[in-house]
């Protein structure tokens, strides 16, 4: 019988599926990488508020592909809590399209070198690529780039895998033949190619890459040491996706936005950059919110924040003095992942906490 | 012939709820005593099939008859692959399954392939498509028979066992995979159960080459919309290693019904695999097969 009884637990064994989400405290800890650690207590953070945010956090339904959420305050880390455990302190993961945010702030590092000082100096002074059989693309300039508003057809879906998986031999070249959907600077459409011609510009004009640029002058003296940033198949980094980050590490690019360019008494950035891709350039869609070079503006939290796919932000609230960072398995889609509008409905807990 | 009946006692050849009822004397070569009995009642082909063909009569052992099988698996099937989230992932299957047996009568070579496809979902109902072909060779020799046709058979396996998952509704963009090359020991037994020809197996595999999805990926960097991607991307930087860093267990019981005039074989396979790196991955597959001529 117990022969039976084996071949019954046989066929109804399964494989163990722990909890997904375990929870610790999210007191953050000194680990000597440049973040002054507090308590909420001391910055002024309810921690009643912040608790009902780590409770949503924790949640399996509402964010259950969250993997960490960091809160600094007045310059402190405040919050370090780990979905799984804290060896995700460790692990960079890909931050998505918040990579665009970081492009940005490496482009205005290079204006604060002396290029780029008009940007709307027209792409095609800049590139030796062919821009094809239509003259309108001769109009595309790198505030377009910027904005989104180039007009070049090239969706996301097929950007990854034309560019990355087909590794053309001028990737610049490939996303110029592409068509136009409309006149460069007439519409917003949210694309990968943009950010693209301009870390291949930034690299024609400079002759460093993004990726370098980012090692020497921001990186480093943010004590950034481990990350990854891809590249295409020409070596030109890749602008809009591909950087990988630890969570401490992206509130540290957050801290630095917050503090108008400064880390630790040192500025990386200047200020007016800062202040021109933090504010309002065009109105975004997909979501409907304003738009700034390469980072969304959230009028209503007085924030400004880097977005990524599956729910990767970098959340700057200014008037808060917050950052919040929320990181996510880096692929899950929509239905899985966090969008705006779910994030948002955390990121409102943490903001009410501070006031 | 010897008939064969349900035992309800703890025995070696009980773990498969099956025992010949003659079961000794053994004749030579060689008799299966003690810790040899459950290798070769737990031993062997995998996924094993077998019918008897018209070449069964051919054979000195009609349990194990030689040439080409066919048939179809329904599986249950469950994954866990940490390197997106441990979560267990579990849904039905449907393959196909080929194999080829030839040899003398002491010793047989048989190849197969399964080749079958699941769907999956998660607890949050997300869902999840999953390929895993199968492919093996093994190489047995008799090592112990007795009166009645009832035969261990001990040897070695080379196998090529692919699991490619696309968890689709939590991560749009990457393929999940476990491909392994691995050799161990097989084992099987065969003989007969209620007067009809039956077979147990089991492989373990001791070593193995492993390959998994880097970490990290870029997004979409798989080829999603090329089938040679699926192919050809589960096979890239394959890392040797041995048991238990790869654990598996392929093992499989099955009987020959016969049906109006036609025989065919009805089998249980039980697929499980466990490895680490670079996060922990677990599969769990449970197979009913149903098949023509030998499918090994």
């Amino acid at each position: 019988m117990w022969v039976a009884a084996l071949f019954a637990a046989t066929l109804a064994a399964c494989l163990t599926e722990p909890q997904l989400k375990v929870r610790s405290p999210a007191t953050p800890t000194d680990v000597g990488d440049g973040w002054a650690v507090s308590t909420p207590e001391k910055e002024g953070l309810d921690g009643e508020g912040l608790d009902r945010a780590l409770d949503l956090f924790y949640s399996d339904t509402a964010f259950h592909n969250a993997v960490a959420l960091l809160v600094a305050r007045h310059g402190h880390l405040v919050l370090e809590a780990y979905a799984r455990d804290a060896s995700e302190r460790e692990r960079k993961r890909n931050i998505q399209s918040a990579t665009k945010s970081v492009t940005s702030l490496v482009f205005g590092i290079t204006r604060d070198r002396g290029y780029f000082g008009d940007l709307d100096q027209p792409l095609h002074e800049i590139l030796t690529q062919d821009f094809g059989s239509d003259p309108r693309k001769k109009d595309i300039t790198l505030r377009h780039l910027l904005t989104m508003t180039s007009g070049i057809a090239f969706d996301n879906d097929d950007f990854t895998v034309e560019l990355l998986v087909d590794r053309p031999g001028d990737p610049v070249a490939h996303i110029l033949d592409k068509p136009l959907y409309a006149e460069p600077g007439d519409s917003f459409y949210y694309r990968d190619a943009d950010p693209q011609l301009l870390s291949a510009a930034v690299t024609r004009v400079t002759g460093e890459t993004l990726e370098q640029i980012a090692r020497t002058d921001l990186f480093q003296p943010l004590g950034i040491t481990d990350f990854h940033w891809e590249a295409d198949g020409a070596g030109t980094t890749l602008g809009p996706i591909g950087l990988f980050l630890r969570p401490r590490d992206r509130v540290k690019v957050g801290q630095l936005v917050l503090s108008r360019g400064i880390w630790q008494g040192r500025r990386l950035v200047s200020e007016q950059w800062i202040e021109l891709s933090t504010s309002t350039q065009v109105m975004g869609h997909d979501p409907e919110a304003p738009y700034g070079f390469y980072w969304w503006i959230v009028p209503e939290l007085g924030a400004v924040t880097a977005m990524g796919h599956g729910g990767n932000y970098i959340f700057v609230a200014r008037e808060s003095d917050l950052v919040i960072v929320l990181e996510s398995l880096p692929h899950a889609n929509a239905d899985a992942g966090a969008p705006l509008d779910r994030f948002l409905g955390l990121a409102r807990l943490v903001v009410a906490a501070a006031r | 012939m010897g008939r064969t009946r349900l035992r309800c006692r703890p025995a070696p050849s009980l773990a498969l709820g099956i025992e010949t009822r003659r079961s000794r004397p053994w004749s030579a070569p060689t008799r299966l005593r003690g810790a040899l009995v459950p290798l070769a009642l737990w031993g062997g082909l995998a996924p094993p099939s077998l019918a008897q063909t018209a070449s069964a009569g051919a054979d000195s052992d009609p349990t194990w008859t030689r040439g080409f099988g066919y048939g179809v698996t329904l599986s249950a099937v469950q994954s866990r692959d940490d390197l997106l989230a441990p979560l267990r992932w579990r849904g039905p299957g449907f393959g196909l399954k080929a194999s080829w047996d030839w040899g003398g009568n002491d010793r047989r070579h048989a190849v197969a392939l399964r080749m079958p496809i699941s769907i999956l979902s998660n607890r949050f109902g997300h869902r999840g498509y999953a390929f895993a072909p199968a492919l093996t060779y093994g190489f047995l020799t008799r090592v112990a028979r007795s009166q009645d046709t009832a035969a261990g058979w001990l040897g070695g396996r080379m196998r090529l066992d692919m699991f490619n998952a696309f968890y689709e509704s939590w991560d749009d963009e990457h393929l999940y995979w476990i491909t392994a090359y691995s050799l161990g020991p097989t084992g099987a037994w065969r003989g007969r159960f209620r007067g009809a020809p039956a077979w147990a197996t089991l492989d373990v595999p001791l070593l193995a080459a492993v390959a998994r999805p880097p970490e990290p990926r870029l997004n979409q960097i798989d080829r999603l919309t090329r089938l040679g991607g699926h192919l050809v991307d589960p096979q890239k930087d394959a890392r040797v290693v041995a048991f238990p860093d790869y654990a598996a267990v392929h093992a499989a019981v099955g009987v020959v019904l016969r049906v109006g005039g036609s025989s065919f074989s009805v089998s249980y396979i039980l697929d499980w695999s466990r490895y680490a790196l670079p996060a922990r991955v677990a599969l769990l597959s449970q197979s009913v097969s149903i098949s023509r001529g030998p499918a090994t």
